[in-house]
């Protein structure tokens, strides 16, 4: 079985590094889409800095997100394991992305056992905005707040001004219930996703969330819409101080998540090399904008469109990963699923490395 | 003096930083110490001479003939004197800008006027997003100045916002005002979804109802005048708009109530 | 490989009085003068001071709050293109590239990043083993976790509570352990707002003192070098030196580190009811020689709080600047809260400054008290060589002290204190005495047989800049720095302490997480090989 190609043919893996380190050598402006665990980002991120590049996460739009509310406000949070021992009522705001249905489900089926320990109920505060939010909702037969045709920013506002008791334009519905459920709870927990809403919502939560401060507690529990690209955000934040859309112009790292989209710097054919990483398996290169592609990706078959693919294994399935976790909020060292003899990024682009003018290794 | 004129050879490969062609920034340059500013931030970085055509002398009256998206921070910490573009621009023209003049006669790119505490930012064109914004993870917007935009702007126009004036003449996208703590954003035309958002004071000026307000704004039924007289005289003596923006009895809604509620939106009854 | 330093003025105070004579290093160990043998390398060192490389024992340097702090602000070390010096933080290492290369040009080689949650550890450890050059090491925090609350409040076994203690340490690979403000994050969850040395927390009925003992105890009987590592309660408050000093002398002569003392140096005197009770706790701790402290100077400028204190950040949040700010309530011993703060040379600023210095003056052994600024808490690391030459000057104090607030300093005893460090009391606090404090007996000074990290200072009247720009650096014997600049990249160890986990304790652990977490063990620990470095840790000791 072939494992790397030029072109769609296909060729030894010593031939494709060669080939690809050549493009990424005399490219001018090389950018990296990122699909990887802790230690590929890192040989990634160590390359693009070698190379003058920018980087972002396949997920990139729902990550700028998220990391925007902690660059432009911040917040008040908490962990899951936390939330599972400690809060008798969880409130849940828009629509939490399938991944992490389980893990709400997994509350659903245990008992606070610090705290006030009372039984867990729950609230879902939904938006016009969100349709798919409603049926997870019933299934944890979470109370919906919400008022006809509002968005989930909106609904978001009009419960914070009426936990303050100031008189809105509309009313959402069983408020009344949750304010007395706010009251007899020690430590509610509100949770959400980049893909809960629009970030202003978010700001709103938060805002929200210090206001019950001010008396009593309540906190939040942050599921990132992918928890990949989430890990890769606290990698990227380490090596170079900051999030992802951050690119190195005189071997300094700058973070603009306008200027380092990847995508639009592919579409306005600013860049003119992408590497893209794809190891979720299925998945093809985004269109629009064509650019010289390197495809890392988890195929049996070169990807179409791409000068080289070459073909790698999926962290944590094909070899052991360490990986963000929203299970327990943190990093986690998975054993490989399904060990198999495909390589992993971190081997490849280190290899790449190895392979430009100057045959640096990279530091990771 | 002519005018120090940078006339743009052909569309860039890459983003330009021309934050530093202004008039402090190049005052007792010679050519040559011109021509090899770094405007550039690839692996082969530009300099001015690779992109532009130098002619005149006069720092204080700089004009950068041709335009294009790629260039961005035109003006940047412009503090007297003028710049004048006769294109479009990218990013963040006018950026932190605290005197002068800066003309774009095409469009600009996202967060134009970002963080700009004086002077006057006309742009004839559209703006992107965030005008006059925070950069992210900057918590003030704009602080003072004038700002005006002839076409229409993006989301987020005057984020948190906190003291000078913008106008927008051709409608803007959602979010308008978003967090503002204070100062005036006059918009003639559409105005996206809920303006004043999370807004703590300020004043948003619309010549129209606003279409999806969000409910933490409640109707607060006429208003008192004088202000808004004033303001409508203000902007056509500033040659910013030709006619009154908000009328005789314009409606008021105060919000946002989600926060401490004492923004107010004034919009032109009747249309 | 054979390196021969000569020239160059020696101090080492645990081997000798300061003399110029020549240092030898032997493949990355310091060794005897080699009489008759070519050395490979000469360095002449004339001219300059030759230390042992120095040893930071608190700096928030990397793991998951330190990481959110990042995340929070990145406009203040955005790299406009050119970076401006004068940046907020510019300076102030905030990527784990940069920590190492900062630290390696002071001369520092080895440094303890003092706040580990056990739950995070391994985020911990994946940063500290980016940093490069140097060595590193961190503390595991206990004191706010269900589980040690659980077992003090049902009277478990000491036994118990060091096979628990022990596992923790091993598994999250620490070189020893933190309480921080004991008791008050669990406290915090249930809404209550202050916390005192006997105060309780509510699930458990256990005072913070009782946590405080019990842990410090089992640290000492179970012979963790490091003692315990305590963040007293009631940080930051007017009227906390009566706090700090209860602590101190709740350590009942046992071993107990007090960190960043200047925190607490505060009473409530003055119109302002904020003074300074530095000389009182400075006697407390001369007069109590099992306890041993450091500062946490406070310099002046932009900076960001990052503590685990998750009830001080919260009461802090009113003078956030910028005004955003994270709060975490962890799990357990994890969580705290980032609050980015800007230090003014007003009256409160001045005096923090002053009561800092004043314990550093006033403290009499200096085996006994650590210079930090419990980065980047009081100040970024990079104030150091700033804070060196504050010590070793008394004309520099009063050249500062006529830019502050008049009022604030006449609060203290600052102005009267004339003792100036000398470069071999600057060596013990910096070297000699870390070392000591932490167990690792192959630093600290330049004895044959020891490693050879060693730093290289050019004399000069500006002691600032002698101590920001190393004239040489070796880390193992590996020259990486010249003239205050890296020169050569690698990577140092992390150094932990590895006691073998008691069979019956892994087994309780596990019963534990399924039951409490819904998840096996396997989810809260790691293998070494998921920090992909080759061997990335070093052992060190236990006392017998
Ligand atoms: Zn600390």
């Amino acid at each position: 079985m072939s494992v790397a190609w030029v072109g769609s043919q296909p060729v030894s893996l010593t031939d494709a590094i060669r080939n690809a380190a050549k493009l990424l050598g005399s490219s001018r402006c090389p950018v990296f889409t990122l699909d990887a665990d802790v230690h590929g980002t890192r040989s990634a991120i160590a390359l693009a800095e070698r190379l003058g590049g920018a980087y972002d996460h396949a997920m990139g739009e729902v990550l700028a997100r998220e990391v925007a509310l902690f660059t432009d406000h911040g917040g008040m949070f908490t962990t899951p394991g936390e939330a599972r021992r400690r809060s008798s009522l969880i409130v849940i705001v828009g629509d939490i992305p399938a991944a992490h249905h389980d893990l709400l489900q997994a509350w659903a089926g245990s008992q606070p056992d610090l705290g006030d320990r009372h039984k867990r109920s729950w609230f879902h505060i939904d938006g016009a905005d969100t349709p798919r939010a409603a049926t997870f909702a019933r299934k944890l037969k979470a109370t919906p707040l919400r008022a006809e045709g509002q968005s989930l920013g909106s609904v978001l506002g009009v419960l914070r001004a009426g936990l303050q008791n100031r008189a809105t334009a509309v009313s959402v519905s069983n408020f009344d219930r949750f304010r007395k459920a706010l009251a007899g709870a020690l430590f509610p927990v509100f949770v959400f996703s980049g893909a809960s809403g629009e970030a202003p919502g978010l700001v709103m939560l938060q805002g929200l969330i210090a206001d019950l401060n001010k008396t009593g507690r309540a906190s939040s529990v942050f599921l990132p819409a992918d928890d990949d690209a989430w890990g890769t955000a606290l990698t990227s934040l380490w090596m170079t101080g900051f999030p992802p859309r951050t690119g190195f112009s005189n071997s300094l790292p700058s973070y603009d998540p306008g200027r380092w989209d990847i995508q639009r710097m592919i579409r306005d054919k600013e860049a003119d090399l992408h590497v893209w990483m794809s190891t979720r398996g299925g998945e093809t290169p985004p269109k629009g904008g064509r650019i010289a592609l390197i495809s890392l990706s988890k195929t049996d078959a070169p990807t179409p469109g791409a000068k080289v693919t070459i073909s790698v294994g999926k962290p944590g399935i094909d070899h052991d990963a360490v990986s963000y976790s929203s299970r327990i909020g943190t990093f986690r060292a998975v054993p490989a699923g399904k060990p198999s003899e495909l390589p992993n990024i971190s081997s490849i682009i280190n290899r790449l490395a190895e392979a430009l003018p100057g045959q640096r290794a990279l530091p990771c | 003096m002519k005018a120090l004129t940078f006339s743009l050879l052909a569309e860039p490969e890459e983003r330009l930083d021309l934050s530093a062609l202004t008039p402090a920034g190049l005052a007792g340059l010679t050519d040559l110490d011109i021509a090899r500013l770094r405007i550039g931030s690839g692996r082969q970085p530009a300099t001015v001479g690779d992109v532009f055509k130098v002619t005149g002398r006069n720092v204080e009256n700089i004009v950068i003939e041709g335009g294009s998206t790629r260039i961005d921070k035109v003006g940047t910490g412009l503090a007297l004197g003028a710049i004048r573009v006769t294109g479009a621009v990218g990013s963040q023209a006018g950026r932190q800008m605290t005197g002068g003049s800066l003309l774009i006669e095409g469009s600009a790119g996202h967060h134009a006027g970002s963080g700009m505490s004086g002077g006057r930012l006309e742009i004839k064109g559209n703006a992107g997003d965030c005008l006059g914004g925070p950069l992210a993870g900057e918590i003030t917007g704009m602080e003072g100045g004038m700002l005006i935009v002839r076409g229409k702007a993006g989301n987020y126009a005057g984020e948190r916002l906190r003291r000078g004036i913008i106008a927008i003449l051709r409608g803007c996208g959602d979010y308008a005002g978003y967090r503002m703590i204070a100062g005036t954003i006059a918009v003639t035309g559409r105005v996206g979804a809920t303006p004043g958002y999370l807004m703590k004071r300020g004043s948003l000026l619309f010549d129209r109802r606003p279409e999806f307000l969000a409910p933490t704004f409640i109707d607060c039924g006429e208003t008192d005048i004088a202000f808004s007289g004033l303001f409508d005289r203000f902007l056509i003596r500033e040659k910013i708009i030709d006619r009154p923006l908000l009328g005789a009895s314009p409606g008021k809604f105060g919000g946002d109530l989600a926060v401490s509620g004492k923004g107010e939106i004034l919009f032109r009854r009747g249309r | 490989m054979l390196i021969r330093l000569t020239g160059g003025e020696v101090v080492d105070p645990v081997n000798g009085a300061t003399s110029k004579r020549d240092v030898w290093i032997r493949d990355g160990v310091l060794a005897d003068a080699a009489k008759g043998e070519k050395p490979d390398e000469i360095h002449d060192v004339s001219g300059c001071i030759v230390m042992a490389g120095a040893i930071d024992i608190h700096s928030h340097i990397g793991g998951g709050n330190v990481n959110t702090a990042r995340l929070l602000l990145p406009e203040h070390h955005r790299a406009h293109q050119p970076r401006p010096a004068n940046t907020p933080l510019s300076n102030a290492g905030w990527s784990t590239f940069q920590t190492g290369t900062l630290y390696a040009q002071m001369g520092f080689t080895t440094v303890v990043e003092p706040a580990m949650p056990p739950y995070t550890a391994l985020h911990t450890h994946l940063e500290l083993a980016d940093i490069p050059i140097i060595d590193k090491a961190t503390l595991a925090i206990l004191g706010n976790d269900d589980f040690t609350l659980s077992l003090l409040r049902n009277n478990k076994s000491t036994a118990m509570l060091d096979d628990y203690i022990a596992w923790v340490v091993g598994s999250t690979r620490a070189l020893g352990v933190k309480v921080i403000n004991a008791g008050a994050a669990a406290a915090f969850k249930e809404n209550v707002r202050s916390f005192s040395l006997d105060d309780v927390v509510p699930e458990y009925g256990l005072s913070s003192r009782k946590i405080v003992k019990s842990l410090q105890a089992s640290v000492n009987r179970l012979g963790i070098p490091h003692p315990l590592h305590v963040h007293a309660n009631n940080l930051g408050i007017a009227g906390s030196a009566d706090t700090a000093a209860a602590t101190i002398a709740a350590s009942e002569g046992v071993p107990m580190h007090l960190a960043h003392l200047q925190f607490y140096g505060y009473g409530t005197g003055g119109k302002r009811k904020f003074s300074s009770e530095a000389a009182r706790l400075a006697e407390a701790v001369n007069g109590n020689p099992d306890v041993t402290i450091d500062i946490g100077q406070v310099m002046f400028g932009q900076t960001v709080t990052i503590s685990s204190d998750v009830m001080r950040q919260f009461s802090a949040i009113g003078n956030a600047n910028p005004k955003k700010t994270v709060i975490m309530d962890g799990d357990g011993n994890g969580g705290g809260g980032i609050v980015p703060y800007r230090y003014k040379q007003d009256y409160y600023g001045s005096l923090q400054w002053a009561v800092g210095l004043e314990l550093f003056l006033l403290i009499d052994d200096p085996w006994r008290v650590f210079f930090t600024t419990d980065h980047p808490n009081g100040a970024p690391f990079t104030a150091y060589p700033e804070l060196f030459e504050l010590l070793m000057s008394s004309d520099a104090r009063d050249a500062k002290s006529t830019e502050l607030n008049a009022t604030a300093l006449g609060m203290t005893t600052l102005a009267s204190v004339r003792r100036e460090y000398t470069l071999e009391e600057i060596a013990i606090m910096t070297r000699a005495a870390p070392a000591k404090l932490l167990g690792l007996k192959d630093r600290g000074h330049l004895g044959t047989g020891a490693i050879a990290d060693v730093a290289v200072y050019r004399k000069g009247k500006d002691i600032a800049k002698m101590f920001r720009e190393a004239a040489l650096v070796f880390k193992n014997g590996d020259l990486v720095v010249k003239n205050g600049k890296v020169t050569h990249y690698r990577f140092g160890k992390t150094l932990r302490l590895n006691p073998p986990p008691d069979k019956a304790m892994v087994k309780r652990m596990q019963a534990f997480h399924e039951e409490r977490y819904g998840l096996s063990l396997d989810w809260f620990t790691f293998p070494d090989s998921a920090i992909h470095r080759e061997d990335p840790f070093a052992e060190v000791p236990w006392n017998s």
